[in-house]
């Protein structure tokens, strides 16, 4: 059963079979999203009709490539700086929020804890239609008291970094937390018995331990946002994130353009991933 | 700890401050925000009055609330579907195979998570179409004629929905067992229990703190799912998101929306504190 | 009496590494077996190897004149209590004691009697409904020696189980389990690196150094007789030299002391001298005495295990000689002299 119990071969076949079986669903569609993108062919389906990189490079009326779709380009594009920021903004945030939560002491200090977990079980539509609402609102408010018109108040990039960043914060403090916990506080009291201001021994002693989980925490938030839909679609303006711009190529107009992009995505989380396999086992 | 009443302390402010404005903005606002338009529609005039009218359209047109019994039922049966198949892969990981070996297949189950849902979901309509790779692959090797019907059908949503959410399973599912002493299963198997009695008495009840973090997860994930329902499911597989999404998005019938937000909103909360109850667990251990 | 357990050549090898090799030795019935060792030297992996949580290599493990081979760890009539109890978190005292009998499925009011049977017992009547883990450390022990008891095994395996309690409490589990597994007549298989829980507790005592058994013999005879130099270190405390040469009847250390040589051991490296074993001020009518010159360094006062250390005259060797701490020795001062006696037989020659 465990490692060091003995059990039947048929158990432990059985097992395996099982296991093998679940990562072949697992990887399934990732492998045929790739192996499409190189597909010779303008649908996505299979027979296989030979190699061709046509839907990276190709720049004709009838392929039109990855690297030549201005408006995909744009999106990715979009999508890298809305990640940016959200993760900028989350990581400060939240970083705040779990130091705040973990080392302070306070009235109503629960309900703040418990406001800053909602959003782990408010689904992620319901984030994105209250923000909208509130957005108008606000905007028709001041549009009608100053004759202003803001585009944060309008479905716009900001307004989307903003609605991404409300979940966001959450799972940056959360990850931060988790190292905090792990902290020896006695290392804070330390510095500040050498006459260190709170401030400094926290910039100087808690936030070089928690280095790696806020760098850690930034990627979290980035992915996140990068690959978001639930909460954009309710915020987005005039410039979609790329998410937004293949949700709408699949429902009207696909072609294996969608598999290159796909394909792209895949290969550079596997490389994040791979070098983070790498990076956690020379810790070791 | 620290005491904030008698002094003014600067670090205090420099944390709270942020989170705050984050907290109030972010999320009290907008939710109330959210409750307060559920409540008004418009009249003959043009302004907006108070009213249940969003509600009462709610309970007493059927395929609403049909679509709302259907959403929470599968949702649970998806849940626990993804427990059923994502417990014993937590276990293999934890339990079972080598320390590298778990690593390795580890990085194989993050990769899915990181790439996003629509990307995955694209990758279930390319392989479950008629003209998809399974049924070109079944055809070719001879098994059948006709491509078999599954793309569109409640059985793509539920395995798109599966895929997306399944993996939040495994994850809190690991992190108890990891904790687990090995010398728990022992004891109980050196006192003649027997599989099935070490999985049902020792095992699961030990896990249980995963167990719940991960349905509520999931639970959470699949009833606010857009795009598996969206995009994978048929017709007839109506999703309750979806009626927002057209409230919103299509017939621009914002109050309606909301209030239907607001249902979904309370319907989620509503069986995850039911969860919490039943475990006897915290909303704070569901983030740990 | 008839051994009840006996372990036959039984060896283990890993990857890399042996971790038993070739041992052998067999447990009386109702006996109180120790295996003694310090951390790595092999005895958890052989006391996991009785359990059946671990497969031998080669050899065979026989329980009752039967062999265990292929025999699953819950099918074996042995029960271990783990070094860190795994006490299941989730159950309460009584819901613990009664796993393994709901396990065999025995009637409820059978299940009931034992339990509480067995809890009062180990003094722990009342405590049914506690949870486990609000129980002090040395509740949560006898919880745990209830748990494998109630099943009657024929062996009852402890895998340092003082292991995480404070020296008082270690102290006192001590004398109690010894009169635990008196009365209740149980054979324990006991394995520490404690040489004092060894030595108080059991009958038999076995010293495992590198997968290998030095010495198995009463805790009296392990003490005063060590096999060999290993045991004369690790059981109790001893002053150790180094033998410079050894001639007929004589031996001289490195540090220039020369001694009698009793036993003609004209191999013999290293010499082994016990502090308590050495005479204040021997009487003149002792026999097979050798008598020499301290000088006292320091005195290290430590209540009924006082020690003096001291420089043997006319040589450079230290040694430390037990104090008894009472009035005939009340004005030594560092840097008196005194006189020192040791018998023959307590100069173990390796």
């Amino acid at each position: 059963m465990i490692r060091s119990l003995p059990s039947s071969p048929l158990y432990r076949i059985n097992y395996r079979i099982y296991v093998f079986l679940f990562f072949t669903f697992l990887l399934m569609p990732l492998i045929a999203i790739s192996v499409l993108a190189f597909n010779d062919s303008n649908f996505i389906s299979l027979p296989w009709n030979g190699f061709t990189t046509d839907w990276f490079f190709s720049a004709t009326d009838e392929r039109q490539g990855l690297f030549s779709d201005e408006e995909l380009i744009a999106s990715i594009f979009t999508s890298l700086s809305t990640g940016f920021f959200v993760a900028a903004l989350s990581t400060l945030v939240g970083t705040l929020a779990a130091l705040l939560f973990e080392e302070e002491q306070f009235r109503l200090k629960g309900l703040l804890y418990f406001l800053a977990l909602a959003p782990l079980v408010i689904p992620g539509v319901i984030l994105g239609i209250s923000l909208l609402l509130t957005a108008t609102s606000a905007g028709n408010h001041i549009e009608d008291s100053f004759g202003l018109d803001v585009e944060l108040f309008r479905p716009s990039y900001w307004l989307v970094v903003l609605g991404q960043f409300s979940f966001g914060a959450t799972y940056v403090m959360l990850l931060v937390s988790a190292r905090l916990k792990k902290f020896d506080r006695t290392l804070e009291e330390a510095a500040l018995s050498l006459k260190a201001t709170r401030l400094e021994a926290i910039w100087y002693v808690t936030l070089p331990f928690l280095r790696p989980a806020i760098i850690g925490a930034f990627v979290v938030a980035f992915i996140l946002s990068f690959s978001n839909i639930n909460t954009t679609i309710f915020l987005i303006g005039s410039d979609p994130t790329l998410p937004i711009d293949l949700y709408s190529r699949i429902r009207f107009s696909s072609t294996p353009v969608l598999n290159a992009v796909s394909f792209l995505i895949v290969l550079t989380i596997s490389g994040f991933a791979i070098i983070n396999l790498f990076a956690n086992r020379s810790n070791k | 700890m620290r005491n904030n009443k008698h002094s003014f302390n600067i670090t205090f402010y420099l944390l709270i401050v942020p989170v705050l404005i984050w907290l109030i903005f972010m999320i009290v606002i907008p939710h109330a925000e959210l409750l307060i338009s559920s409540f008004q529609v418009e009249d003959d005039n043009g302004d907006m009055v108070f009213s249940f009218g969003n509600y009462i359209e709610f309970f007493t047109q059927k395929i609403y609330w049909l679509t709302f019994v259907k959403t929470a039922a599968y949702s649970i049966g998806v849940t626990l579907l993804a427990f059923i198949i994502a417990f014993p892969i937590a276990f293999y990981l934890t339990k079972v195979t080598s320390k590298k070996n778990a690593a390795f297949l580890m990085l194989l189950l993050l990769i899915p998570l990181w790439v996003g849902e629509l990307v995955t979901v694209y990758g279930w309509m390319v392989l479950l179409g008629d003209h998809g790779v399974i049924n070109h692959f079944l055809m070719t090797i001879g098994i059948i004629n006709e491509p078999i019907n599954m793309l569109y059908t409640n059985f793509s949503m539920v395995v798109g929905l599966l895929y997306m959410s399944m993996l939040f399973m495994v994850i809190p599912v690991m992190s108890t067992l990891q904790s687990m002493d090995d010398s728990l299963i022992e004891a109980a198997c050196d006192l003649g229990a027997s599989k099935w009695d070490i999985f049902t008495k020792i095992i699961i009840p030990y896990s249980m703190p995963g167990i719940t973090s991960g349905a509520i997860i999931v639970f959470m994930l699949v009833i606010g799912d857009y795009l598996a329902p969206n995009l994978l499911g048929g017709k007839n597989s109506l999703w309750f998101t979806e009626q927002i999404y057209n409230d919103f998005l299509q017939t621009f019938n914002w109050n309606e929306g909301a209030a239907f937000g607001f249902l979904l909103l309370m319907l989620s909360s509503g069986i995850i504190w039911l969860a919490l109850k039943l475990s006897g667990q915290k909303l704070e251990k569901v983030g740990a | 009496m008839n051994n009840i357990l006996e372990i036959k050549n039984l060896s283990k090898h890993f990857d890399d590494v042996t971790a038993v090799k070739n041992v052998d030795f067999a447990v009386e019935e109702g006996g109180f077996f120790s295996i003694l060792g310090s951390s790595g030297c092999g005895k958890t992996t052989l006391l996991r190897i009785i359990a059946g949580f671990q497969q031998e290599s080669e050899g065979d493990v026989i329980i009752r004149g039967q062999s265990m081979k292929g025999i699953p760890p819950e099918k074996r009539p042995v029960n271990i209590v783990f070094q860190n109890l795994a006490l299941f978190p989730m159950m309460n005292v009584r819901e613990n004691v009664a796993f393994g009998l709901k396990r065999q499925k025995l009637r409820k009011g059978d299940i009931n009697y034992k339990v509480n049977e067995m809890l009062e017992r180990v003094g722990l009547h009342g405590y049914e409904n506690k949870k486990v883990t609000d129980l002090s450390g040395g509740q949560r022990q006898r919880v745990a020696i209830a748990r494998s008891l109630v099943m009657n095994p024929s062996i009852l395996l402890l895998d340092e189980p003082l292991g995480a309690l404070d020296r008082k409490l270690r102290e006192h589990m001590k004398v109690e389990l010894k009169l635990l597994q008196k009365e209740i007549g149980t054979t324990f298989v006991y394995i520490t690196h404690d040489q004092s829980e060894a030595l108080v507790m059991s009958d038999k005592v076995a010293v495992m150094h590198d997968g290998q058994f030095e010495q198995i013999d009463t805790p009296r005879n392990l003490y005063k007789n060590p096999k060999t130099s290993f045991v004369a270190g690790f059981v109790g405390d001893s002053n150790r030299f180094e033998l410079q040469s050894t001639e007929a009847g004589s031996m001289t250390t490195k540090g220039g002391w020369t001694l009698p040589q009793p036993d003609l051991n004209g191999s013999a490296k290293e010499l082994y001298i016990r502090p308590e074993a050495l005479i204040l001020n021997p009487a003149n009518n002792l026999n097979d005495v050798d008598r020499f010159e301290v000088t006292i360094k320091t005195i290290l006062f430590d209540g009924s295990s006082t020690k003096l250390s001291t420089m043997v005259s006319g040589s450079n060797e230290e040694l430390l000689i037990s104090l008894p701490q009472n009035a005939q020795f009340e004005g030594i001062e560092e840097g008196h002299t005194l006189n020192v006696g040791i018998h023959h037989n307590d100069l173990k020659c390796f």
